[in-house]
């Protein structure tokens, strides 16, 4: 599905922490069968990937009610942190090795694509354990402080909404 | 037993034959295509960082970067390979295509206490940094090897990949993304920034 292409979205998104994130892609390719002259022989690789994550709060979903001003204090309701932009830049994604022996073909740029997806999948499956949403939180509060005592307020109470 | 019955049975033998050696090919000399898992390897964090990037603007695009290489050299029309190379495979001798579906993300980017405000008694300035590409995004799962026609080395696709974030990057400057990033920051401050006071919103 791909309906998404060519949009423009308005976004309001605060992004405070960056990760980078590695992950060694290995495949191991030994199937082989003594009747199948094709598949007799191994085929390896390591691919290096690499991804930056950044997560932060959606500054488009506060609402008008979720800011109120009391004299020189303000209180601020602020939403859950989320993962804002995630991507892996070929740059930085190379093969560490490949090994293919026997009859069997080297790996094409699609079957590396196909592994590279896959780590892509593992890395935003693991994700929630490295930490990076608390430590989004606790940079968006910091900034949303400092932000608003630029602007004179003395008291800045942060309300959080749990991370799901 | 005349000419022609042998001639047909010759045909058939003939097909027979060859419809062995297509089978034989297929099913137990030909790669055939498989579902590979990767092995389970754990993830490492390389490093942190604390930034402060508000994004306004995200344009979402899908560019084709194509290389394509030609048989060269002459026709040898005894050759049965220069055959397959006209007929068959176009003079066509490696192709590789792209198709990337990325994203650009405009926005500003405030870290390390990169803004002002001021304020008198009726009005309050704020400067901020001017509207920015701040991320242009693609990952294999934006990538699609659409055409792959013989050897390519990574070197090859790694430079297609260059110059599909320098169409996805080209493409998102001619939409002048600029203005309309401008626009969405005023009015995402303006929402903040409560306030009686009159807002003024400087970008350099």
């Amino acid at each position: 599905m791909h309906e998404n292409v060519y949009e423009i979205r308005d976004i309001g998104e605060l992004s405070t922490s960056e990760y980078t994130i590695g992950k060694m892609v290995k495949v191991d390719d030994a199937d082989s069968s003594w009747y199948w002259i094709g598949k007799y022989g191994d085929r390896k690789i390591l691919i290096n990937t690499k991804a930056k994550v950044k997560a932060g709060v959606d500054l488009s979903k506060i609402k008008e009610d979720d800011i109120t001003v009391k004299g020189n204090s303000i209180t601020i309701k602020l939403p859950p942190a989320e993962i804002t932009s995630f991507s892996m830049d070929p740059k930085y994604t190379y093969t560490e090795m490949e090994s293919v022996n026997g009859f069997r073909d080297k790996f094409t740029q699609k079957e590396k694509n196909t592994f590279m997806r896959q780590g892509e999948d593992a890395i935003r499956d693991e994700l929630k354990n490295v930490g990076i949403l608390q430590d989004a939180e606790k940079n968006a509060e910091e900034f949303i402080k400092d932000f608003y005592k630029q602007l004179g307020y003395k008291r800045v109470i942060i309300k959080k909404t749990t991370i799901l | 037993m005349n000419d022609y019955q042998r001639l047909v049975k010759n045909i058939i033998g003939l097909a027979i034959i060859a419809g062995v050696i297509i089978v034989v090919y297929i099913f137990f000399i030909k790669e055939g295509e498989k579902d590979l898992v990767i092995d389970d390897t754990p993830i490492h964090v390389e490093s942190i960082k604390t930034i402060a990037e508000i994004s306004t603007i995200s344009y979402k695009d899908e560019v084709v970067v194509d290389t394509i290489e030609y048989y060269d050299g002459n026709f040898d029309m005894y050759n049965p390979m220069d055959w397959k190379n006209i007929v068959y495979d176009r003079k066509v001798k490696r192709r590789l295509t792209l198709i990337f579906r990325g994203e650009v993300n405009y926005g500003m980017d405030l870290s390390d206490g990169n803004y002002s405000v001021r304020q008198n008694e009726d009005t309050l300035w704020m400067k901020v940094p001017a509207p920015e590409i701040l991320d242009i995004i693609i990952s294999p799962n934006m990538t699609e090897v659409f055409e792959e026609k013989g050897d390519w080395a990574d070197g090859t696709r790694k430079k297609l990949e260059g110059i599909g974030i320098s169409k996805l990057k080209k493409n998102a400057e001619a939409m002048g993304l600029e203005k309309k990033s401008l626009e969405n920051a005023e009015r995402l401050f303006d929402k903040l920034i409560q306030t009686d006071k009159k807002l003024i919103i400087s970008f350099e």
